[in-house]
């Protein structure tokens, strides 16, 4: 009986420690702690402004960035930017897709994630940066953004998701009752003009 | 019994082994850090799933039946909440969102939290942090404020091919934009068929005041 317990006891040991090499993290998923991680979300110097983009551009012979457009093959064949690489973001973190960012890091190549807005590409921007691929910027506004054309104003669209678009304060005061033409404002004046000259007349006619 | 002994003895010989290997294996498990995050993998399904997303429609009705499961939480900056932000909402900066205050309001309780931004993006930072560390029930409002002005408080007019849903909704959508601007009461067309026979009753009160008037 005791030879039992301790086959059991040698076999139990020698399974546990299979699993629990089986289940060993392969690799840290995050490299950036919570705190890290909401510091470098909070850092603009993440998002890439079109004019960083036109530099990069005008510069024909630059081998350092890489364009990544991570919307679906369809978009991405429909139009995108110049020399862009497309990586759609539903495959984004597979092993292959990973493989190639651990390269573009060990190339210290800046890699500029795009989109057909910001919000887009936002996520896997972010997720990436916390895994430790520090070298993964987001491009403002995306490509929606970078395609229209500036009016004959010389406007261009806001590159900036997380503006105002409006004074919203301001807009609600606009909605005010008071600032409406409801039919129940339109009643009111009439209550107060009809008695005022009944009374009037009763006056001029009695007295 | 002499033999006995010496078999209980060989038995701790080779117990003693493997609980210095069972040792050795529990040295090995730390490595696995932060057991209860989420993984990146399953973070960008879920982004993908969009599973995340309340419209301003479902935020309006929220809102509107005081419904006590929802809390509405403002992720921008102090001095944009006070300029205005939505009616009940709390307002928790990104910046803030990990300090210890934030999260134990943040846990209170078993509500739905929905973070809302002017755009898309600082609510999903907020997401994206929250739900990496293991939060459940949190949700991001759609658009943002700039979206919920241009669809609650500022409704498009459904065009001339509209279908009877689209113009159902832009019904919904004024009642609800007449709440939210100062209306305070619950329009017909939002709550329950209770409130439209009040309605009716207003309707009629009109004409007798105008016979009154045009008797005397």
């Amino acid at each position: 009986m005791n030879k039992k317990i301790v086959y059991g006891g040698i076999l139990a040991a020698v399974i546990f420690l299979i699993v629990m090499y089986i289940a060993r993290e392969k690799s840290p998923a995050y490299t950036l702690t919570m705190e890290e991680s909401l510091k470098d979300v909070l850092n603009p110097a993440n998002i890439v402004s079109l004019a960083e983009l036109e530099k990069i551009k005008a510069d024909k012979a630059d081998v350092r960035h890489v364009l990544v457009d991570i919307r679906t093959p369809y978009d991405f064949v429909k139009a995108h930017l110049d020399k862009a690489v497309n990586i759609p973001y539903n495959s984004m973190l597979t092993e292959e897709n990973i493989d190639i960012f651990k390269r573009l890091k060990k190339d210290k190549i800046d890699v500029i994630l795009y989109g057909n807005d910001q919000s887009q590409a936002n996520a896997p921007c972010v997720l990436l940066r916390q895994m430790g691929y520090l070298n993964v910027r987001i491009l403002a506004g995306g490509y929606t953004a970078y395609s229209t054309p500036a009016d004959s104003l010389g406007n261009r669209p806001a590159d900036n998701e997380e503006l105002a678009r409006i004074n919203y304060a301001l807009e609600m005061k606009k909605s005010l009752p008071q600032n409406a033409t409801a039919t129940i404002q339109a009643e009111k004046p009439k209550q107060k003009v009809v008695p005022v000259v009944v009374k009037k007349k009763s006056a001029e006619g009695g007295c | 019994m002499t033999i006995k002994a010496y078999n209980m003895n060989k038995g701790f010989y080779y117990l003693a082994p493997v609980m210095l290997i069972l040792a050795l294996g529990l040295l090995v498990l730390p490595g696995r850090k932060n057991l209860h995050e989420s993984r990146p993998q399953q973070l960008l399904a879920e982004v993908n799933d969009q599973t995340r997303f309340l419209t301003t429609d479902q935020v309006a009705r929220a809102i509107i039946n005081k419904d006590p499961y929802f809390v509405f939480v403002d992720v921008r900056k102090p001095a944009d909440f006070q300029q205005f932000s939505l009616e009940g909402a709390i307002n928790i900066p990104l910046a803030d969102i990990l300090n210890p205050g934030s999260q134990a309001e943040l846990e209170r309780g078993d509500r739905r939290l929905v973070f809302f931004c002017n755009g898309d993006i600082l609510s999903e930072q907020a997401w994206l942090l929250l739900r990496r560390k293991g939060m459940k029930n949190i949700f991001v409002m759609k658009g943002g404020l700039n979206h919920w002005f241009s669809t609650i408080i500022n409704p498009p007019k459904p065009g001339s091919t509209a279908s009877a849903a689209e113009h159902s909704q832009y019904q919904t959508r004024m009642a609800a934009s007449q709440f939210f601007t100062g209306a305070g009461t619950v329009p017909a067309a939002v709550s329950a068929p209770e409130t439209a026979a009040k309605k009716e009753v207003k309707l009629q009160s009109v004409p007798k005041k105008n016979s009154a008037e045009g008797g005397c």
